[in-house]
């Protein structure tokens, strides 16, 4: 399959990594899908720019470590790793606390990111 | 036009399984295409045949089936999400040793290949979820 015949998907983290599973199984469904040779990015906005925190200690909580889980897409050939500015800067997050190098991108390149995908998958 | 369908909330307590129902049936209505419904997260609730609902209320997994029957539209639950909750088929059931299974008629456990595949072929993949 040529690029050209690839798919753009992109993958939309909204919510906080821990209090419910939304997070982990999106993770999950990105790195099994990853294997299906399209093109593949992910969005982290809203409370999903928690999942990007470094030092994660879920410990008390009896989950999975999240932070440990999502450093993964780093070892995927994925066409972008973005964080959404704006919801960064309103839960007071600065870039050099991410836990993996995301791109930040203001929220009006982000609507045009999503408008050039074929599959917009949002959880 | 050919529509795929994910849905992520379980039954009755989101608005999302009613949503993904009701748009399937005015698109089938209109003379379009469901290739397949996929359930993930709490959507794997959505395939339990063993829920008991008071006669005068909707009995959301068993529309789903019979969606499935008259429109042979086909109803994928993702294996994962589905072993994580206790929504087994009779083979996933033995697999485990738990003696039983619950997966209502008309769906079937399948993987995530699967909701990659409808994403491909479909003309529009829709996510209903909160």
């Amino acid at each position: 399959m040529g690029v050209a015949d690839k798919k753009r998907i992109l993958y939309v983290q909204r919510r906080a990594p821990y209090g419910s599973l939304y997070a982990q199984e999106a993770l999950e469904m990105l790195l099994m899908g990853a294997a299906f040779g399209q093109r593949v990015s992910i969005a982290f906005l809203d409370d999903g720019v928690f999942q990007l925190k470094a030092d994660q200690q879920p410990g008390a909580l009896g989950m999975k470590n999240y932070g440990r889980m999502v450093r993964a897409l780093e070892l995927h050939d994925l066409e972008g790793i973005y964080v959404e500015r704006e919801s960064l800067a309103e839960r007071n997050i600065e870039s050099g606390q991410l836990v993996l190098p995301a791109e930040v991108l203001p929220r009006a390149e982000l609507s045009q990111l999503m408008a050039a995908q074929d599959m917009v998958l949002s959880f | 036009m050919k529509f795929a369908l994910l849905v992520n909330e379980g039954p009755y307590q989101h608005q999302a399984a009613d949503s993904a129902w009701h748009f399937a049936c005015a698109a089938l209505a209109r003379g379009h295409g469901i290739s397949r419904v996929f359930f993930y997260h709490d959507g794997v609730y959505n395939g339990t045949r063993l829920g008991v609902v008071p006669q005068d209320e909707r009995h959301i997994p068993e529309r789903w089936s019979a969606l499935a029957e008259e429109h042979g539209v086909d109803l994928v639950i993702c294996v994962a999400a589905a072993q994580r909750r206790g929504i087994l088929d009779a083979a996933e059931g033995r697999r485990h040793g738990k003696g039983t299974d619950n997966l209502a008629e008309g769906f079937r456990i399948g993987g995530l290949g699967q909701l990659i595949e409808s994403g491909i072929e479909a003309d529009r993949l829709l996510v209903f979820g909160d």
